[in-house]
């Protein structure tokens, strides 16, 4: 559930607005960050410090996409990776706070959550209000734009949108939404740790949107929902459950370039046509 | 009708190559103008200039008393400036309702409405411009399956959704058939008659430019070299020599 939400969050700039971020990941670890260090470390409750999650995830967000959407293609993909690495050593070099290498464990959740099926259905809750707020945000007016600004931004120009603007604000409602996923996940593991800024993550969470497709606001939730029951049925049978997602990889760019939702969104449309 | 739309010494180069020299244009409200030019000559880049995609090197643009010279392409647009490209250039993704309908978020700043269905906005203008430029069947489908005459077409609704006060064409008949090039061209005088819309246009295509246009100027090598009516145009002898002699 919360790589759904937050391939549904990167999508809304990969795949809506046509900006390829290498650095969302940043946001997700923020909310993690946030919510672990102000219940373990500042013994705040849960409510506020999922409260913070938002404020922190809107300013961060605010702050790196000031930067990065002033930049395109990949100067934009690579202004974002860079910031997130910039977040990724203040949180490394903060080990009082954050436990540095080692992370944080046994952060302390709510009662209610304390329990799998309870942290379980709190999570679902909130992914399936975050979907449905990100699904009424893509077919708005507001989302049109964006698809028109991935299409064409010479032509959105000359229609006179300042896509500058509209760029920043998909980039603060994606970072909005990532850290609310980064949030969910301590809450379901009662961790934070580094990894979750990595690259590797920031990867898998790019193959979840590849392999649904795109262009579909469905896509990611079933590409996040493949990739996840990979790395469990795989974990299984074999240790280089990698080298087999690799391989998915290159099928699926080769078969579905489009993604799997895509392909089929093709393929109903060539027949409409 | 007074003057819309002016330069004053307009000026601009790439490295060695001037390609606007010193160009004084007036543009009166209402009228349908068109500037000719061989290869070269200047006219995309003059488009490029007034509409805020290039940066003049010196001189002014004054669009209503206002000099605009600086103004970005966006800002440009939103006093009433749209723009049809030589090449094709709409939302090749979106379908033909998407693309006309982006245009009018913007002129009802309904652009940052995040909650709305879009589906439900503005549908009756979009399909009165649709019909108007003739794609009322292919409302529903992709930019990209359109025939290059349909695209052009819904090039010229994009344009015409920005409301605006003056429309650049830049070659709007380039590679369409004689029939396409006779509708398009009655498209154009349709919306300069019975809208008063003024239109800025340049063409290569000497008989339409001579048949719909009120007033032409001439580009060589970045200056304008006459300026006048079809008439006057057609009896200037240095236009013969450098420019129609050529092309006739």
């Amino acid at each position: 559930m919360v790589w759904v939400l937050f391939a549904l969050s990167y999508n809304l700039m990969v795949g809506h607005t046509g900006m390829l971020s290498l650095g969302h990941t940043a946001f997700f670890g923020l909310g993690a960050y946030t919510f672990a260090v102000l219940t373990r470390k500042a013994l705040l409750p849960g409510t506020i410090a999922l409260a913070a999650v938002l404020g922190v995830g809107f300013i961060s967000s605010l702050l790196i996409g000031f930067f990065c959407v002033r930049h395109r293609r990949i100067y934009f993909a690579f202004l974002t990776f860079a910031f997130c690495q910039m977040v990724y050593a203040i949180v490394y070099s903060m080990y009082d706070l954050t436990g540095g290498d080692d992370g944080l464990i046994s952060v302390p959740v709510p009662k209610i959550l304390a329990s799998t099926t309870g942290a379980y259905y709190f999570i679902l809750l909130i992914t399936i209000a975050c979907l449905f707020l990100l699904l009424r945000i893509t077919n708005s007016p507001f989302g049109s734009i964006l698809h028109a600004i991935r299409d064409n931004p010479e032509r959105a120009e000359f229609s006179g949108l300042r896509i500058r603007n509209f760029r920043l604000a998909s980039f603060v409602i994606a970072g909005f939404f990532g850290s609310i996923a980064g949030a969910l996940y301590t809450i379901l593991t009662k961790s934070a740790f580094l990894e979750y800024f990595g690259i590797e993550f920031m990867a898998l969470i790019l193959f979840c949107c590849l392999l649904g497709g795109v262009h579909t606001f469905y896509g990611p939730v079933v590409g996040a929902m493949i990739v996840v029951s990979l790395d469990k049925l795989l974990g299984k049978y074999t240790l280089y459950w990698a080298a087999v997602t690799g391989v998915c990889v290159i099928l699926i760019v080769i078969l579905f370039p489009k993604g799997i939702l895509g392909f089929f969104k093709e393929k109903r449309e060539g027949a409409r046509a | 009708m007074g003057i819309i739309l002016r330069t004053e010494s307009l000026s601009k180069s790439f490295g060695g190559l001037k390609a606007i020299d010193r160009v004084d244009l007036f543009v009166e409200e209402g009228e349908l103008r068109s500037v000719i030019g061989s290869n070269g000559a200047g006219k995309t880049t003059l488009f490029n200039l007034i509409t805020g995609y290039f940066r003049s090197d010196s001189g002014k643009i004054i669009w209503r008393d206002r000099e605009i010279t600086s103004l970005p392409v966006p800002e440009v647009t939103c006093l009433g400036i749209a723009r049809v490209f030589q090449r094709t250039n709409t939302f090749l993704n979106l379908t033909v309702w998407e693309n006309v309908m982006l245009p009018f978020l913007r002129v009802y700043k309904q652009g940052w409405n995040l909650l709305t269905p879009v589906r439900r906005l503005n549908q009756r203008d979009v399909e009165e411009l649709v019909e108007e430029v003739g794609l009322s069947e292919q409302f529903d489908r992709i930019a990209s399956t359109l025939s290059h005459g349909h695209q052009r077409r819904l090039e010229l609704a994009i344009a015409l959704a920005n409301r605006p006060a003056l429309l650049l064409l830049d070659e709007p008949t380039a590679g369409m058939s004689v029939s396409e090039c006779t509708e398009m061209m009655s498209l154009l005088m349709r919306l300069n008659q019975k809208r008063g819309l003024t239109i800025l246009l340049t063409e290569h295509d000497m008989k339409v430019v001579f048949s719909v246009s009120q007033k032409i100027t001439v580009l060589h090598f970045g200056r304008i070299i006459a300026d006048g009516s079809p008439d006057e145009i057609r009896n200037n002898e240095e236009v013969q020599r450098v420019y129609l002699g050529e092309s006739e």
